[in-house]
């Protein structure tokens, strides 16, 4: 079974301010559930767009129904590619879950454009695929109701980390050196 | 800045991060330097995570990530319209 959801959100920041929260984003209050971020490689490719290979580790969350069958899932691993064309103001992002993929695969992407009025557009689709028929009704119901809690707190932990961006609150790297 | 998977590693993580972070946003997105100046930093943190990636026995399902292209047609996702 393959499921589909979209989205769309202004955020009230530049170009520049989104695309930096999005490398920033964690940890941040509303994604308690994400344990660490690595970056795997990065590049700059001959037309000068940025390549960003993550990694992430998430706790499991997975439904108490989901949890009886496949056992206690602790942690989950999540590989996001992005693309940042800063001169077209656009940036691009690509996660997908590399384990537990035959319960349920999810893979994200999400196009951030900068607009001329300073804000930037948030465009995100979501497709979840799963091999076990048996529970796809669960499974469509979880992702109906996980998806816009999901995009809310994704949403929220993008403008608090953008409030501290524009706030100056953000250690960059000489505050940290003198640290 | 978030902990790296590797405990040992998230002091490097958070150097190379701060030095990244203010290359992004002071040169890279002004158009002052198509270079990743980090070199230095990214280099003590890649051999310390790669090396975590290793013992934790992590690299094959990385690799494997690598190969697996599941985002065709200029970035959308397969079987979307």
């Amino acid at each position: 079974m393959v499921k589909f959801y979209s989205s769309n959100y202004t955020y009230d920041h530049d170009f520049g301010v989104v695309s930096l929260a999005v490398f920033l984003k964690y940890p941040n209050p509303y994604s308690s559930h994400v344990k660490s971020v690595d970056t795997v490689s990065r590049h700059i490719d001959s037309e000068g767009r940025l390549h960003t290979t993550r990694l992430l580790v998430k706790k499991g969350r997975l439904p108490k129904w989901a949890t009886s069958f496949l056992g206690r899932i602790n942690e989950s691993y999540i590989l996001e590619d992005s693309i940042v064309d800063k001169d077209n103001k656009v940036m691009q992002s690509w996660s997908r879950n590399l384990d537990h993929t035959k319960i349920m695969r999810v893979d994200e992407h999400v196009k951030y454009q900068g607009t001329n009025q300073g804000t930037t557009i948030a465009h995100t689709e979501v497709r979840i695929l799963s091999q076990f028929s048996l529970i796809r009704d669960k499974i469509e119901a979880f992702g109906h109701k996980r998806f816009p809690e999901n995009m809310l707190r994704s949403r929220k932990g993008m403008n608090y980390i953008m409030e501290l961006i524009t706030a100056g609150g953000f250690k960059l790297y000489r505050q940290t050196n003198s640290a | 800045m978030s902990a790296s998977f590797a405990e040992e590693c998230t002091e490097l993580k958070k150097k190379y991060d701060g030095c990244f972070n203010n290359w992004y946003s002071e040169k890279f997105l002004k158009g002052l330097s198509m270079e990743n100046e980090c070199a230095d930093e990214w280099s003590e943190y890649e051999a310390c995570f790669k090396n975590a990636l290793r013992q934790k026995g992590l690299m094959p399902m990385l690799e494997d990530a690598r190969e697996d292209a599941p985002f065709e047609d200029g970035g959308r996702l397969k079987g979307d319209k």
